[in-house]
């Protein structure tokens, strides 16, 4: 793996919003192929973090993208290399769904007059996320867990290679998170790139290839789950006291007291 | 497909709509004190019939019916993009201040007695009027300024241009020029030329390019600003030409024909089922749907019995009002669960 050229490579990448320092000095490689989930307690920066690599937060450091600085792109041909999934999926008109996944294609020419490449990604995104079925349904009309499940098969629609997703799984019951990180886990198989931030050590633990702790906008550690999950760091960076059993390749947190 | 079917929808939509225009503007050329069967409308437009009904037809209604039908048009297609912009189907073109501080330019050269209300001058001072709030509003705000500062900034400048033109009132010379100031204000279509036309015309084709290049943009907001974004949207740009496209488009409206309300905010939300709530595909359909209100509004004024014509902005606020009080009313569920 050593030699493939990273798909994204951040170096001293530092964010200041409002006077705050919210990242400081992050270096992160990731390959093509790496389903990589950033967690961390809440106010780590790992939303920011997601933010700048989309380009839509003022940084400094350098980002670079399939080797070319991510400022340099235009916006279109950024859009066409980065799916962004925001926190909360959020939709302000009651759009039918297969009108709001057509939306990820925008960066392609696409959006309402869709050619047939563009309708091809958009069924595809809607069938590996099961909402096709509600295809012509208003998406304000869905109950929580659908509406997520159309917001990725929007990003997914988009056929960028990397994508990022904030709490895909937030508002999912255990059978469709299982679902989602199964379909952002067979993205990254299939060549492209995740970076996905979680809450839930478990999941994070079970899919991921590699996790990466932020903790006052600082990377703590980077490396697979069972190298990254100990019960030291669980310790120091999120205050709690963790059982950690071991099941298959993946540990499983069990988070246990606050210390 | 899908696509096609939403897209053949609005193509349908706009051809009905359009047809509707063109019958308002007829009949729009025949109501009056004198009453014109279409046979003299048409004879009129192309100079051939009755002398006096081509003089009616071509120098007192043919304006007045360009005016409604490109006023509305622009009022309908600043509402549309407004409410794309801010995602939010209650926002009308009066939002940032532009309609306001073009009234307060227009009156300012009222009261100072340079002109009288149908001269020249005056909607060249209402359009000044209109991109100085542009400015001021880019100065108060900032030029990167998010959605919420730029609305009470809007508010702000507002209120100024209100207060400048209740001191141009307060201040006027005599009783007549504080009539013709109070009677302008009101919104009319009465005895406006052709040259009024001209002068509102390229304000309101530059306002209709700015306002229809984002119609993607608007699509994509749907999603909110930050995915917007991350779809290659640049938002400072968008919000900018949306303000000055609103700005020349309402001042140019407000320019030649005083304030004329609530055109904007209803008929987007008119036409909006019928485009499956798509933003970027609102805004012709809107655009139609305010020429045909404002053309219906200026009709009406002129066959509802009264002493004296009563101004067509005082019917579309009477009537508007009321719409937009149902409109909160019936919205008010999802208003006040608002999180995001």
């Amino acid at each position: 793996m050593t030699d493939v050229p990273g798909l994204l490579h951040i170096a001293g990448l530092s964010v200041l919003l409002a006077g705050r320092q919210v990242l400081a000095d992050i270096d992160i490689e990731v390959k093509p192929g790496e389903f990589v989930v950033v967690v961390g307690p809440n106010g780590a920066g790992k939303t920011t973090l997601l933010k700048a690599v989309a380009g839509i937060l003022p940084v400094k450091g350098s980002i670079l993208i399939e080797e070319s600085p991510l400022l340099r792109l235009s916006l279109a041909e950024r859009a066409r290399r980065i799916a962004y999934l925001p926190q909360g999926h959020v939709f302000h008109w009651p759009l039918a769904v297969e009108d709001i996944v057509a939306l990820g294609r925008l960066p392609r020419g696409g959006g309402a007059d869709l050619s047939s490449a563009d309708g091809e990604a958009v069924k595809k995104a809607m069938v590996q996320t099961g909402v096709a079925e509600y295809a012509r349904r208003a998406v304000t009309r869905l109950s929580g867990g659908e509406r997520a499940r159309v917001a990725l098969a929007r990003v997914l629609a988009t056929e960028a290679p990397l994508i990022l997703a904030d709490e895909p799984t937030a508002a999912l019951d255990p059978r469709y998170q299982l679902i989602v990180l199964g379909i952002l886990q067979r993205h990254a198989r299939a060549g492209g790139t995740v970076i996905a931030v979680l809450h839930d050590l478990g999941l994070a633990a079970r899919h991921a290839d590699r996790i990466i702790v932020l903790d006052q906008g600082r990377v703590v550690a980077d490396g697979t789950p069972s190298e990254v999950l100990t019960k030291l760091l669980l310790a120091k960076t999120f205050g709690i006291d963790a059982e950690i059993v071991a099941l298959g390749d993946a540990p499983v947190i069990i988070p246990w007291n606050v210390i | 497909m899908a696509e096609r079917r939403s897209g053949f929808g609005v193509a349908i939509l706009s051809v009905i709509l359009g047809f509707l225009v063109v019958g308002l503007f007829i009949v729009s050329l025949g109501v009056g004190p004198v009453w014109l069967p279409p046979g003299s409308v048409f004879a009129g437009l192309i100079g051939q019939g009755d002398e006096v009904a081509q003089i009616i037809v071509g120098e007192i209604r043919l304006p007045r019916a360009l005016l409604a039908a490109l006023i509305g048009a622009i009022l309908g297609l600043s509402g549309a993009a407004l409410q794309g912009l801010l995602r939010n189907p209650l926002a009308a073109p009066s939002l940032f201040g532009a309609p306001a501080a073009a009234a307060f330019g227009a009156v300012a050269v009222i009261s100072f007695g340079l002109v009288d209300a149908l001269s020249f001058a005056l909607p060249v001072a209402a359009i000044i009027g209109a991109l100085t709030s542009v400015g001021l509003l880019i100065l108060v705000a900032g030029p990167r300024a998010g959605l919420l500062i730029l609305i009470l900034a809007g508010l702000a400048i507002s209120s100024l241009a209100g207060a400048g033109t209740a001191l141009a009132l307060n201040l006027a010379p005599n009783p007549f020029a504080a009539l013709e100031i109070a009677f302008w204000l009101l919104g009319s279509l009465e005895d406006r030329s052709l040259r009024h036309v001209m002068i509102a015309l390229p304000f309101m084709v530059l306002a209709a390019a700015l306002l229809f290049h984002d119609r993607r943009a608007f699509r994509a907001l749907t999603l909110g600003e930050e995915a917007a974004a991350s779809l290659g949207f640049g938002l400072t740009g968008v919000r900018l030409r949306v303000i000055i496209g609103v700005a020349a488009g309402v001042g140019a409206a407000v320019a030649v024909a005083g304030t004329i309300g609530f055109i904007g905010l209803v008929a987007p939300h008119l036409v909006r089922p019928f485009v499956r709530y798509d933003p970027g595909r609102l805004l012709v359909p809107a655009a139609l749907a305010g020429s045909a209100l404002l053309l219906s509004a200026d009709i009406a004024v002129r066959l509802i019995p009264s002493n004296g014509e009563i101004k067509v902005g005082v019917l579309t606020a009477l009537i508007g009002a009321p719409f937009f009080i149902a409109l909160i009313l019936r919205r008010r569920h999802d208003l006040s669960g608002v999180t995001s």
